[in-house]
C-alpha cells in the first residue's frame, strides 16, 4: 500500500483529498501548516507526499527545498493554485518532482501519484510488449492482436492504446490523452478526443477488456467486469 | 496687476528678470572699470586732433568764409575789434589785447584759448577750441545702457506675456484636462485648434499624442466593464444550472445511479466553466506577459499536420460532418509556443465547424511560405461573419448575434488573438472563396537550418 502524506491548510481540500485518496487504495494523512509538515514528511515512511505552495509557517519551496538538503529524496508532488510556468520551473528547480495547478481532476492527481511511485522504484517503462486482459501490443513490431487476431490501428490509435495500456486499471483524463498521445497541451471545446477513443474503442471489442467511460472524469482500460468505483 | 501676477509666474519671466539684473550690473561694472582708462585715452586724441585738426580747420572755415556753420563747433575763430600788428606790439600789450577779446565762455572753461592768428592785411583772430566732452561720451555709454536695459525689460515682458498667452497657457489646457480626467471623467479630451490640427507644433502634437492614449484607455475601460458584466452573466447560466440540478436532487431521496447522474453532469457543468476561466486566465498571462512563455524554433507545418490529422479522425464520427482539407509545405519553422498554437487551430478549425449549418462543411486549412512570412488560412464553407464585426469578434464574450444560441465560452477569438500578439503575428478576417469565412494568420519566418542546429545543442 502506498502511503501518501498531503500538507494542506484548506481543511475542506485536504480532507477530500485523503478520503478520495484512501478510497483510491492508498493510505494518507494530512498535516495543515508548514513546519509540522516538514516535521512529517522527514519520516521515511511516506511514498510520495503532496505539499499546496501557500502555506502557514512555512511555504512548499522551502519545505521541499529542506527536504532535499536533508538527502530526504521521497518524491514530492506540488498543488498550487497559482499554475504559472514560472512557479512550475521555481517549483521543479526546488526539487519537487511534479507541479499540478488547482483546480485539477482528481484521476490525474492519482494518474499522477502512480508515475512518480514508478519513476522513483525505477520500474522499466519500457517494455517492449504489453498485456491486458486478451489485448497485445508489441512497441517494436507495432502490431496489436485481440484474442489472437490481427488488428489494424492507424499510428495514433496505436499510441492512444499504448497509453490506455500502460496506465490499465486508471483513469486517464482527455487532457491527459492529449499531453501524451497528441504531445500538445491545449484545450479543446469540442469532443474532439471523445471521437478518437470511441473509434479505439469499436475496433477493439471484446468480451474480456473494455475502454470504459467514467462519468465527469475520463476513460479507462478495464477488464470487462471490473469497474473503476 | 494682474497681468504682472501672471507674468511673474512664469519661469521664463523670473529667470529672465534675474539674467537681466545680473546684466545691467556687469555693464555697470565694466563700464567703472574702463572709466578712467577711456578718459586719458580720449584727452590723448584731443590733443592730437588739436594739433593737426585745428590749424587744417581754420584755414578751411576762413576760405569759405563759414565761421558759424556750425552751431557748436569745435574750434571758434573770434575777429580781433581792430587791426594789430604783432610785430609792433610787446607781449604784454599783446596778452591785453587778447584778454579783452576774450568771451566770458572761454574763461569759464567751455572753450580754450590756444593762439592768435593773423592773416595778412587782416584784423587778426583769436583762435579758441572746444575740447571734445570727454563726459558726456561715458554719460552717452550710460544713457545708452540704461536704454538697452530698458528696452530688454520690454521685450521680456513682451516675450513673457506671448509664452504665457501661446504656450504655457496650453499647457494649463492639458494639465485642467488631466484634472479632470483624475477626477472621473474619462471622456475629456486636450482642446487643439483647428489650425494645429494639419500642421501641429510641440505642443500640439504632445496634446495629440496624449488624446490618442486617452482614446486607446477609455476604450480599454469600456472594454473592461463590458468583459466583467459579460463574465457575470455568462458565468451565471452554468452556475445557476448546477445549482438548480443540485436543488432539485435534494427535493426527494433518489437512487444511486440518479446521484450519480446529477454529480456527474455537474463535474461537466464546471469542467465547461473552468474552461472558460482558464482561457481568461492564459489570456490574461499572455496579455500582461506576465507569464514567460518558452518561445522556440519550431515546425508550424508539422503541428499543422497533427492538428488536421486529429480533427480529420474525428469528422466522420462527430455530430455534425465535415470535411477537412490540408494543403502544407514543409520547413516553415516560426518562433513560438507549440501547444499555444495549437489551441489556435484548434480554435479556428472547431469554430469553422461549429459555425456551419450545413452538413457538407468543408475546411481548408493552408499554409503559404515566401521568404519572409509563414502564412496559416483557414477557410471554410459556413455563414461567415458580416464584416461590419471583423474587429468585434475578437473582444472578449463578443459574439455575434446568430451565434450567441451555440455552445462556446465567447473567448475563442480573443485568445487567438491574444496567443498570435504574443507571437509579434498578425491575424486577419476575410470573406473566403469558398464562401465562409477565412482567417489569415502571419508570422515571421526563421531560417531552417540555423534553427534546428540551435535547438539540437544543450543548453
Amino acid at each position: 500500500m502506498l502511503h501518501i502524506l498531503v500538507i494542506e491548510d484548506d481543511k475542506s481540500t485536504a480532507l477530500n483529498l485523503v478520503k478520495g485518496l484512501v478510497e483510491k487504495g492508498f493510505s494518507a494523512k494530512s498535516v495543515r501548516d508548514g513546519e509540522s509538515g516538514l516535521k512529517e514528511a522527514q519520516n521515511p515512511l511516506y511514498d510520495v507526499i503532496l505539499v499546496d505552495r501557500m502555506l502557514p509557517k512555512l511555504d512548499g519551496l522551502s519545505i521541499v527545498k529542506a527536504l532535499r538538503e536533508q538527502d530526504i529524496d521521497t518524491p514530492i508532488l506540488m498543488l498550487t493554485a497559482l499554475g504559472e510556468v514560472d512557479n512550475t520551473i521555481e517549483g521543479l528547480t526546488a526539487g519537487a518532482d511534479d507541479y499540478m495547478a488547482k483546480p485539477f481532476a482528481f484521476a490525474e492527481l492519482v494518474a499522477r501519484i502512480l508515475t512518480l511511485t514508478k519513476r522513483h522504484k525505477k520500474v522499466p517503462q519500457d517494455t517492449v510488449l504489453l498485456r491486458f486482459g486478451d489485448i497485445r501490443l508489441d512497441k517494436i513490431e507495432r502490431k496489436v492482436t485481440l484474442g489472437g487476431d490481427d488488428i489494424h490501428l492507424q499510428p495514433r490509435e496505436f499510441k492512444l492504446l499504448e497509453y490506455f495500456m500502460e496506465n490499465s486499471g486508471q483513469t486517464v483524463t482527455r487532457n491527459m490523452l492529449l499531453k501524451h498521445v497528441w504531445s500538445y497541451d491545449f484545450d479543446p471545446q469540442t469532443n474532439v478526443v471523445d471521437v478518437q477513443v470511441s473509434r479505439l474503442r469499436t475496433k477493439l471489442k471484446s468480451d474480456i477488456t473494455a475502454i470504459k467511460s467514467i462519468r465527469g472524469q475520463g476513460y479507462a482500460l478495464l477488464l470487462q467486469r471490473d469497474s473503476i468505483d | 496687476m494682474s497681468l504682472y501676477k501672471q507674468l511673474s509666474s512664469t519661469a521664463f519671466f523670473k529667470y529672465g528678470f534675474s539674467l537681466l539684473i545680473l546684466f545691467f550690473f556687469a555693464i555697470l561694472s565694466s563700464i567703472g572699470y574702463f572709466h578712467l582708462d577711456t578718459l586719458n585715452k580720449l584727452r590723448e586724441a584731443n590733443l592730437a586732433i588739436l594739433t593737426s585738426e585745428a590749424r587744417y580747420q581754420q584755414q578751411f572755415y576762413l576760405m569759405n568764409g563759414a565761421l558759424d556753420r556750425q552751431s557748436e563747433p569745435a574750434i571758434k575763430l573770434i575777429e580781433l575789434s581792430h587791426l594789430i600788428d604783432p610785430q609792433t606790439l610787446s607781449t604784454r600789450q599783446l596778452n591785453e589785447e587778447v584778454l579783452a577779446n576774450t568771451p566770458a565762455s572761454v574763461n569759464e572753461g567751455e572753450y580754450t584759448f590756444t593762439e592768435l592768428y593773423y592773416p595778412p592785411n587782416q584784423r587778426a583772430f583769436l583762435i579758441l577750441i572746444k575740447p571734445i566732452a570727454t563726459e558726456s561720451l561715458s554719460e552717452g555709454l550710460y544713457k545708452l545702457t540704461f536704454l538697452l536695459t530698458f528696452i530688454g525689460f520690454l521685450l521680456l515682458v513682451g516675450f513673457s506675456y506671448f509664452i504665457r498667452h501661446y504656450f504655457l497657457r496650453r499647457l494649463t489646457f492639458i494639465s485642467d484636462a488631466a484634472n479632470e480626467i483624475l477626477l472621473g471623467d474619462l471622456s475629456k479630451r486636450i482642446p487643439i485648434a483647428e489650425t494645429q490640427k494639419n500642421n501641429p507644433d510641440e505642443i500640439s502634437e504632445v496634446s495629440i499624442t496624449l488624446n490618442l492614449m486617452l482614446d486607446k484607455i477609455e476604450t480599454l475601460m469600456t472594454e473592461v466593464k463590458q468583459i466583467s458584466n459579460n463574465i457575470a452573466h455568462d458565468l451565471k447560466s452554468p452556475i445557476n444550472r448546477i445549482r438548480n440540478r443540485m436543488e432539485v436532487g435534494l427535493l426527494q431521496s433518489r437512487s444511486d445511479e440518479d446521484y450519480q447522474e446529477i454529480l456527474s453532469q455537474s463535474i461537466d457543468d464546471l469542467d465547461e466553466l473552468l474552461k472558460t476561466f482558464n482561457a481568461l486566465l492564459l489570456m490574461a498571462n499572455i496579455d500582461g506577459k506576465k507569464r514567460n512563455y518558452a518561445l522556440e524554433a519550431f515546425d508550424l507545418s508539422v503541428l499543422l499536420d497533427d492538428m488536421v490529422e486529429l480533427y480529420q479522425s474525428s469528422a466522420e464520427d462527430n455530430a455534425k460532418k465535415y470535411s477537412l482539407v490540408l494543403n502544407n509545405q514543409s520547413d516553415s519553422f516560426i518562433r513560438g509556443n507549440k501547444n499555444l498554437m495549437a489551441q489556435v487551430l484548434s480554435n479556428l478549425i472547431e469554430n469553422a465547424v461549429k459555425y456551419s449549418q450545413k452538413d457538407d462543411t468543408l475546411i481548408h486549412v493552408s499554409l503559404l511560405l515566401d521568404n519572409e512570412f509563414v502564412r496559416v488560412l483557414v477557410e471554410d464553407n459556413g455563414m461567415g461573419i458580416d464584416s461590419t464585426f471583423y474587429d468585434k469578434v475578437f473582444q472578449p464574450f463578443v459574439r455575434v448575434d446568430s451565434s450567441r444560441t451555440l455552445p462556446g465560452t465567447g473567448l475563442g477569438l480573443s485568445l487567438v488573438k491574444s496567443i498570435i500578439q504574443l507571437h509579434n503575428g498578425w491575424v486577419n478576417l476575410d470573406k473566403s472563396s469558398l464562401g465562409g469565412l477565412k482567417v489569415s494568420l502571419k508570422f515571421r519566418r526563421i531560417p531552417t537550418q540555423n534553427t534546428s542546429k540551435a535547438m539540437s545543442e544543450p543548453r
